[in-house]
């Protein structure tokens, strides 16, 4: 395979979080370097997400790190991997936040440094609730979701 | 035929060959090149065209890129494609000898490279500029390993020579007690040498420093520039990004490609960290 920016600056991130994880993320897999899969854990007592670990999905193009990866949570039954609630993550895993979407992205961002974000994301939420019509969203929507424009109406969740 | 007209029918073959060339029929292309040589032995586009085919072939010639990238390169020296394209080949060639060859070419075409950014920022320039500036790391490892080598291979005869000396002590002693003080000495001496780097593994600790790190690639960097808030980006790294949006990356204020500077005291401390440590060149 031709060593393109995206699997050399994945590698050296692979092995940079092999060697050491920031707490509460484990690394579940990295087969390749076009999808990963990291356990995420709450590090304070937030009543709501409290014994609860949930499961990150990224999927990488081959323009990562000048797009951004695509992140959502996925649900499993066993072991059981919920996806948290808050007001800007859709029942079916897709996130809101403008640090994943074209415009928010950086290429300084990292896969540690997101779920570092998504970490202090739940952290910082006291509402036990889904972004507004989410049944709707999760009903119809079939947009990737870094095609979806999301309106970031409240950056203060 | 006056000399005009034969540049003209030079002229005339290379547009064929282009032809053939934009059609992929490399062969055909070449050997239009070479009828445009023929014609014009001065044009040095001519050899660079048919070395950017003979890179194309199934098989490439790379003997051949050597060969007509040179010739080129002595008729025009301020020549991106053919130092390009000959370091490229130098480094197929795999010749014992041509690490440092390579790695001056590549390093030429990459200055070159910069110096056209810097009249058309966003032109062909910024898209060659990641290549080159992964060929030129590459180059350096690679001369970096044959130094490497020839350093271990010259440390490592020395330790055989002094080694046997005590050796040869050793065995000439009377008693146990001096013949085991011998024996500490050797032993000694293989603890010394493992520490500078031969013997088995290297033994000498692998690490990056932060500083020279381009935090777009996560690479060495080699052209570092600054942006207006003092953090430094590899040159190629934050062209790629500015192409996409022209933001700092890490404060996001707009940034275009006339507020980089480039930094020289960090481009030299990461070229010196890199002459002690080629393995970083390409990890």
């Amino acid at each position: 395979m031709a060593t393109t920016l995206a699997t050399k600056r994945l590698s050296k991130e692979l092995a940079k979080i092999t060697d050491i994880m920031p707490d509460g993320l484990t690394l579940v897999s990295a087969t390749d370097f076009t999808s990963w899969t990291i356990d995420l854990t709450v590090l304070d007592a937030n009543p709501l997400y409290l014994n609860q670990t949930f499961r990150l999905k990224f999927l990488f193009s081959d323009k990562y790190p000048m797009e951004p990866p695509e992140v959502v949570f996925v649900s499993l039954h066993e072991p059981p991997r919920p996806i948290p609630m808050h007001p800007h993550i859709y029942s079916n895993g897709i996130i809101c936040l403008d640090l994943l979407g074209q415009n928010g992205w950086s290429p300084v961002q990292n896969v540690q440094s997101i779920c570092v974000s998504l970490q202090s994301m739940l952290t910082g939420n006291s509402k036990n609730e889904r972004p507004e019509g989410d049944t709707a969203f999760v009903a119809t929507n079939r947009q990737r979701p870094r095609d979806i424009n999301f309106y970031y109406h409240d950056d203060k969740v | 035929m006056a000399p005009s007209s034969r540049k003209d029918e030079a002229m005339a073959y290379k547009e064929k060959g282009n032809a053939r060339y934009a059609a992929k029929d490399y062969k055909s292309a070449i050997e239009f090149y070479s009828q445009a040589i023929r014609c014009d032995q001065l044009n040095y586009l001519l050899y660079t065209n048919r070395a950017a085919a003979n890179l194309k072939l199934d098989k490439p010639k790379y003997q051949q890129v050597e060969i007509d990238c040179s010739t080129s390169i002595e008729i025009e020296k301020k020549n991106l494609k053919a130092h390009y394209f000959l370091a490229m080949a130098l480094v197929e060639l795999k010749h014992p000898e041509w690490q440092e060859r390579s790695h001056t070419s590549a390093k030429e075409a990459h200055r070159l490279c910069v110096e056209e950014c810097q009249m058309v920022p966003m032109g062909k320039g910024a898209s060659n500029i990641q290549v080159l500036t992964e060929l030129v790391l590459k180059c350096k490892k690679e001369w970096w390993e044959k130094q490497e080598r020839e350093r271990l291979k010259k440390i490592g005869g020395l330790h055989a020579e002094l080694a046997a000396i005590l050796r040869a002590r050793k065995d000439n002693v009377k008693c146990e007690s001096e013949a085991s003080e011998y024996q500490t000495k050797i032993d000694e001496l293989a603890s010394v040498f493992e520490m500078a780097g031969i013997g088995g593994k290297d033994a000498r600790i692998k690490k990056v420093p932060d500083w020279a790190i381009d935090d777009i690639t996560f690479s060495v960097m080699l052209d570092p520039v600054m942006t207006k808030n003092g953090k430094s980006y590899e040159r190629a790294s934050i062209l790629n990004h500015l192409k996409n949006s022209e933001t700092d990356p890490l404060t996001r204020e707009h940034l275009t490609v006339r507020d980089l500077r480039p930094n020289l005291d960090l481009k030299k401390a990461c070229e010196e960290f890199l002459d002690q440590n080629g393995w970083a060149a390409d990890w």
